[in-house]
């Protein structure tokens, strides 16, 4: 059950700002990687954390990138911890408040999570945050590796391709797809059993059982990494203001990662 | 889309180089074969008093993206 309710005294609290805001341990590592000293991304940041830790999501997370701080320096770190999975960003890039958008054409990022170093076979998860209406050609997230290992999801291709999942197995589809804005999540937890979730609710889940290796080939952000032609590619034009890469979840933690996500972009007056 | 149209050579030389501590140089072939890069204003901004600061000041010129084949074909 979602619950927030931590003020001073909250799990590992290490820092208490000059506004009397108690920071969790994760939330102050962030800040001093960042140099964020923004008081109202501090407190989003701090309360999406105290909700990850009281819904049993924070363990969940290999990598969440809160894209918070306007530039490329501060969009690049991994909120779960700081000294791992920085981004790598090509050139073309702009970053403001709202979050970082690819340009369509030459753009990505590079997680350095290769999902079969990293994350469990036939249970792992990309969560995405898209704040850019309307189809785009292009990838949105993932990887295909030489032997056609799929993880990748995307959002809104074409008419005829809308948004698509495929974590570690064949794609498919939610055939209503139109309009997919804000917290989107490509998930795997069993051979078959994959779920796509839009804001929470669940819209297409597929029971095809999938015999499908990780892919050996690190997840980019904007593009996808198709190692068959030769890395990036297939550009993505998209404003992500939050992308996460973790472990597979069930319907409840879906819906509770939606609630934390769009609390945290409206207490930044950047949701959709 | 615009962008900064290279010789073979220069793009031999940006390729995968950081001009930042964590952006890099991503170029990409038009429709023609010729070579591209693409800089945000944030990028230009860690160019100038850099190696590469003459990109700053190249005009830009139509790219026209390559054909792709259906991805899911």
């Amino acid at each position: 059950m979602y619950g927030v309710g931590f003020g001073i005294g909250a799990i590992g609290a290490t820092t208490i700002l000059n506004s009397g805001l108690a920071l969790s341990a994760r939330t102050t590592a962030f800040k001093n990687a960042t140099g964020i000293t923004d008081v109202t991304i501090l407190n989003a940041l701090n309360t999406l954390d105290l909700g990850l830790i009281s819904n049993g999501l924070d363990t969940k997370m290999k990598a969440l990138y809160p894209v918070v701080g306007g530039d490329s320096a501060k969009h690049s770190y991994n909120f779960m911890n700081p000294s791992q999975y920085q981004l790598s960003f090509s050139s073309g890039w702009t970053h403001s408040s709202n979050g970082m958008s690819a340009n369509g054409s030459s753009a990505y990022a590079d997680t350095g999570i290769n999902p079969i170093v990293a994350l469990t076979s036939m249970s792992s998860g990309l969560s995405i945050y898209n704040r850019t209406t309307g189809y785009k050609t292009g990838f949105d997230i993932g990887a295909i590796d030489s032997s056609n290992n799929n993880f990748y999801g995307h959002i809104n291709y074409n008419a005829t391709y809308p948004t698509g999942n495929a974590i570690q197995g064949d794609r498919f589809l939610y055939t209503s797809s139109s309009n997919d804005v804000g917290l989107i999540t490509f998930n795997r937890t069993a051979n078959n059993v994959a779920n796509t979730w839009i804001k929470g609710t669940k819209v297409a889940t597929s029971t095809v059982t999938s015999t499908s290796g990780l892919s050996n080939a690190n997840i980019y952000i904007g593009a996808i990494n198709w190692t068959t032609f030769g890395g990036a590619s297939y550009f993505c034009a998209r404003q992500y203001s939050l992308v996460a890469i973790h472990n597979g979840i069930n319907d409840a933690q879906a819906a509770n990662l939606n609630t934390l996500v769009q609390a945290f972009q409206t207490s930044l007056s950047r949701q959709v | 889309m615009n962008g900064i149209k290279l010789t073979t050579i220069q793009k031999e030389q940006l390729q995968g180089v950081y001009f930042a501590e964590n952006i890099f140089f991503n170029c990409v072939q038009d429709i023609n074969n010729d070579w591209f890069v693409f800089l945000s204003e944030e990028d230009k901004l860690y160019l100038r008093n850099t190696e590469f600061e003459w990109l700053n000041s190249e005009i830009e010129s139509e790219y026209v993206p390559p054909i792709l084949e259906n991805p899911f074909a």
